[in-house]
C-alpha cells in the first residue's frame, strides 16, 4: 500500500476516533445534557464590562446586565482609555445609578480585568465584553455549580448575535457546535478556555492566582489553564446564554483567530507540562494532543481539497485548449469516472457525513435551536462549503504571524477588548 | 468500562468494516476486469485464428469479415481501457492485484494491436492505427495527449485504432518496443509505424492521419 494511501487512513482513524469519544461522552450524558445545578444562595456577583472604544455596543451589554434576572448584582464598566463616545454614555448609567464606571489609561482587556477586579465586592466575577449580550437567565443558571468548592469557574454558552452575513452565519454554526462540545467537555473535566463573553470566576481564585496575564494573547486560556493548574474545575452551563457579535468582516476574523490560534501556540508551550500528563486526565492525556493532531488534519485536508480542485481546473483548460468544448467528451468523462463504482473512501465519506449530520442535530438540539433549524438551513450550508478552507486559511495565518513576530511584541495592546 | 477502551473497540469496529468493504470492492472490480481480459483474449485469438486461415490457407473467411471482426475487437479493448484507466486513478487498498491484472491487459492490447494491423496489411483496410505510449508520473503532457485521441476517436470512430499503452510497465514486450521504436520520452505516438515523439496537437496528429488517408472525415 501506498504511503499515500496509508496516511489517509491514519486520518481517518483519527477523525473517527475523536467523533466516537464525543459521541459516546453525549450518549453517557444525554439526560442531564441540560441540567444545572439549582443554586440555593446568591451571594454578591460583580459583573465586569472591560471596554474600549464600543460606543456601538456598550449600551445594550450594560442593558443585558440590568436585565439579569439575578437579585445580587454589581454592574462594574472599566473604561481602558477609549477614545469615541464609550465614557459618555457610561456616564449616563453612573448618574442614574445602576453601574460603576472606573476609568483608566488604555492597557488592554487583561488589565482592564485586573483592574476592575481590585474594585470588585462579589463573591464571584463575572466577566462581559462589550460587544456581547447576557440573556436574562445566564447568571442564575451558572451560580448553582459555585456551591461545589472545588469550582473555580463556570462558562457559558455563546451564540452569534444576529448573523448577516456569509462570515457571521459561519461562525453562528461553529459558536452551535461549540455549545455542544463545550457541555461535553464539562463532563470530562478537560475545559481550556474561558470565553470573555459571560464566564463566571470565584473571585478568591482569582486573587489567588494573580489575576489574568496582562502579556498572553489569549489571557482567556491562559487563566483556564492555570485554574486547571491550580486544581480547580471549570464547568460549563449549557443554559447560560450571551450572545455576541462576531467579526462580520474577513479581516476582522482574520484578527480574531490570529490572536485565538497564536495565543492557543503560546499557552500550549507555556503549560506543555499538561501534554500527555495523566494527572490532567482527558485534558492532558487526549484533549491537547489531539488539538494539534487536528490543526495537521485540517491543514492537510485543506491542501488536498485546493490540490485537487486546481488539478482538477489545470486538466480542464489543457483539455479545453487541446481541443475546444466538447459536450460528448465532457459526457463522456464523467461517466467514465462514475463507472468506478464505490471504494473504501465511499464507506468512509458514508460514515462521516452520517457523523455529521448526527452532531449537527445535537449541537442543535443541545443549543435549543432545533425550531430555527428551516431558517438557518442555508448557515449548514455555508459551514459545510467554506468552513474547513476558512478556519485553515486562518490557521495559516496564525502560523505566519507567529513565524514572523518578533521576540519583543507579544501583547496585543488595545484590540481584545 | 472506560471510555477511551469503548472509543477504541467502537472506532476500531467501524474502521475495520471500512477497510474490509474496500477490499471486497476491489476484489469485486478487479474480478469483473478479469472475466472481461478473459473475453478479450478470446476474441484475440478467433480473430488471429480466422486471419490464419485466410493468410495461410486461402480459406473463404473474407477480408469483409475480418474488418468486422477487427471493429469489434478495437471496441471491446478501447472499453476495457477507459475502465481500467479510470480504477487506475481511483483510491485502492490492494494495489498488488491491480498491477497483475494490468500487465496482463497490455499484453493484450499490444497482441490486439498487431492483428488489427496485420489485417490492415492483408485486407488493405482503411482504418489508422495509434499506438500511444503515455506514463503515469513525470509526464505533463500525457492528459493532453489523452484528449486529443479521445477527441479523434470519437470524430473518427471505426477510422481509427488507438491502443494506450503504460510505457513504464514492467514487460519483456514494453522493453522491445521502446527499443525498437526508441522511445524515451513521453507521450510517444506511433501512427501507422511512423514514431513521433513528444506531445503532437490537435492539428499535428490530423495532418499526419491525413497524409495516410485524405479521405478521412477531418482532413475536409
Amino acid at each position: 500500500m501506498e504511503f499515500e494511501a496509508i496516511l489517509l487512513l491514519g486520518m481517518m482513524y483519527f477523525m473517527l476516533y475523536c467523533s466516537v469519544f464525543w459521541l459516546l461522552v453525549y450518549y453517557d450524558k444525554r439526560k442531564v445534557m441540560k441540567i444545572d445545578p439549582i443554586p440555593t444562595r446568591f451571594p454578591l456577583v460583580s459583573i465586569l464590562i472591560p471596554v474600549w472604544n464600543a460606543e456601538d455596543t456598550i449600551r445594550a451589554a450594560i442593558d443585558s446586565c440590568i436585565a439579569l434576572d439575578y437579585p445580587n448584582k454589581e454592574i462594574i464598566v472599566i473604561n481602558d482609555g477609549s477614545t469615541d463616545k464609550t465614557k459618555e454614555i457610561c456616564e449616563e448609567y453612573v448618574n442614574s445609578d445602576k453601574i460603576t464606571l472606573l476609568n483608566k489609561t488604555n492597557g488592554g482587556k487583561a488589565s482592564a480585568m485586573n483592574f476592575g477586579i481590585k474594585h470588585a465586592k462579589g463573591e464571584y466575577v463575572s466577566c462581559l465584553d462589550a460587544d456581547s449580550f447576557f440573556r436574562p437567565n445566564a447568571l442564575i443558571q451558572m451560580i448553582g455549580y459555585f456551591e461545589d468548592s472545588a469550582v473555580g469557574a463556570v462558562t457559558s454558552s455563546m451564540k452569534v448575535y444576529n448573523p448577516r452575513n456569509w462570515i457571521q452565519m459561519i461562525q453562528w454554526v461553529e459558536y452551535i457546535f461549540a455549545i455542544y462540545l463545550r457541555r461535553l467537555m464539562h463532563f470530562m473535566n478537560c475545559l481550556y478556555v474561558i470565553p470573555g463573553p459571560g464566564s463566571t470566576y470565584r473571585r478568591d481564585v482569582l486573587l489567588e492566582l494573580g489575576g489574568f496575564d496582562e502579556h498572553s494573547l489569549t489571557e482567556d486560556m491562559d487563566i483556564a489553564f492555570r485554574i486547571q493548574k491550580a486544581g480547580y474545575r471549570i464547568t460549563n452551563s449549557i443554559n447560560a446564554e450571551v450572545d455576541t457579535i462576531a467579526p462580520d468582516t474577513l479581516r476582522g476574523l482574520i484578527k480574531q483567530r490570529i490572536r485565538w490560534y497564536a495565543g492557543f501556540c503560546d499557552n500550549s508551550v507555556k503549560y506543555k507540562s499538561f501534554f500527555l500528563n495523566p494527572k490532567y486526565g482527558t485534558l492532558g492525556l487526549f484533549v491537547l494532543p489531539t488539538s494539534f493532531i487536528w490543526v495537521g488534519v485540517l491543514l492537510a485536508s485543506s491542501i488536498t481539497l485546493i490540490y485537487n480542485v486546481l488539478e482538477i481546473l489545470i486538466t480542464t483548460t489543457k483539455a479545453y485548449l487541446a481541443v475546444g468544448f466538447d459536450l460528448n467528451l465532457v459526457l463522456a468523462k464523467i461517466s467514465e469516472m462514475l463507472a468506478v463504482g464505490p471504494t473504501y473512501i465511499t464507506w468512509f465519506a458514508v460514515i462521516f457525513l452520517l457523523i455529521s449530520v448526527l452532531v449537527i442535530y445535537l449541537g442543535l438540539k443541545s443549543a435549543g435551536e432545533m425550531i430555527n433549524f428551516k431558517q438557518k438551513y442555508k448557515f449548514y450550508a455555508l459551514h459545510l462549503v467554506g468552513y474547513t478552507i476558512l478556519i485553515s486559511l486562518m490557521w495559516f495565518f496564525a502560523l505566519s504571524y507567529l513565524a514572523v513576530r518578533g521576540k519583543s511584541e507579544k501583547t496585543w495592546k488595545g484590540t481584545t477588548i | 468500562m472506560n471510555i477511551f477502551i469503548k472509543t477504541t473497540i467502537v472506532t476500531t469496529a467501524i474502521f475495520a468494516i471500512g477497510i474490509i468493504v474496500g477490499l471486497w470492492l476491489g476484489q469485486e472490480k478487479v474480478s469483473v476486469f478479469e472475466s472481461e481480459l478473459t473475453s478479450l483474449r478470446g476474441s484475440i485469438e478467433n480473430t488471429e485464428l480466422q486471419f490464419l486461415f485466410l493468410d495461410v490457407l486461402g480459406s473463404n473467411v473474407s477480408c469483409t469479415y475480418l474488418l468486422k471482426q477487427a471493429n469489434d475487437l478495437s471496441a471491446e479493448s478501447e472499453n476495457l481501457a477507459k475502465q481500467i484507466e479510470s480504477y487506475e486513478t481511483s483510491d485502492k487498498i490492494d494495489e498488488s492485484s491491480f498491477k497483475q491484472l494490468k500487465s496482463s491487459y497490455t499484453t493484450l492490447l499490444i497482441k490486439d494491436w498487431l492483428t488489427l494491423e496485420k489485417i490492415k496489411k492483408t485486407c488493405n483496410a482503411t482504418y489508422e492505427t495509434v499506438l500511444y505510449f503515455y506514463s503515469n508520473n513525470n509526464c505533463s503532457r500525457c492528459s493532453e495527449q489523452a484528449v486529443v485521441l479521445s477527441y479523434l476517436k470519437q470524430k473518427l470512430g471505426e477510422n481509427i485504432m488507438t491502443f494506450a499503452i503504460d510505457g513504464n510497465i514492467e514487460l519483456n514486450v514494453i522493453s522491445a518496443l521502446r527499443e525498437a521504436y526508441s522511445i524515451d520520452v513521453f507521450p510517444t505516438l506511433i501512427i501507422n509505424g511512423g514514431v513521433h515523439k513528444g506531445y503532437v496537437n490537435l492539428s499535428q496528429t490530423k495532418e499526419i492521419l491525413c497524409d495516410y488517408n485524405k479521405n478521412l472525415t477531418i482532413c475536409n
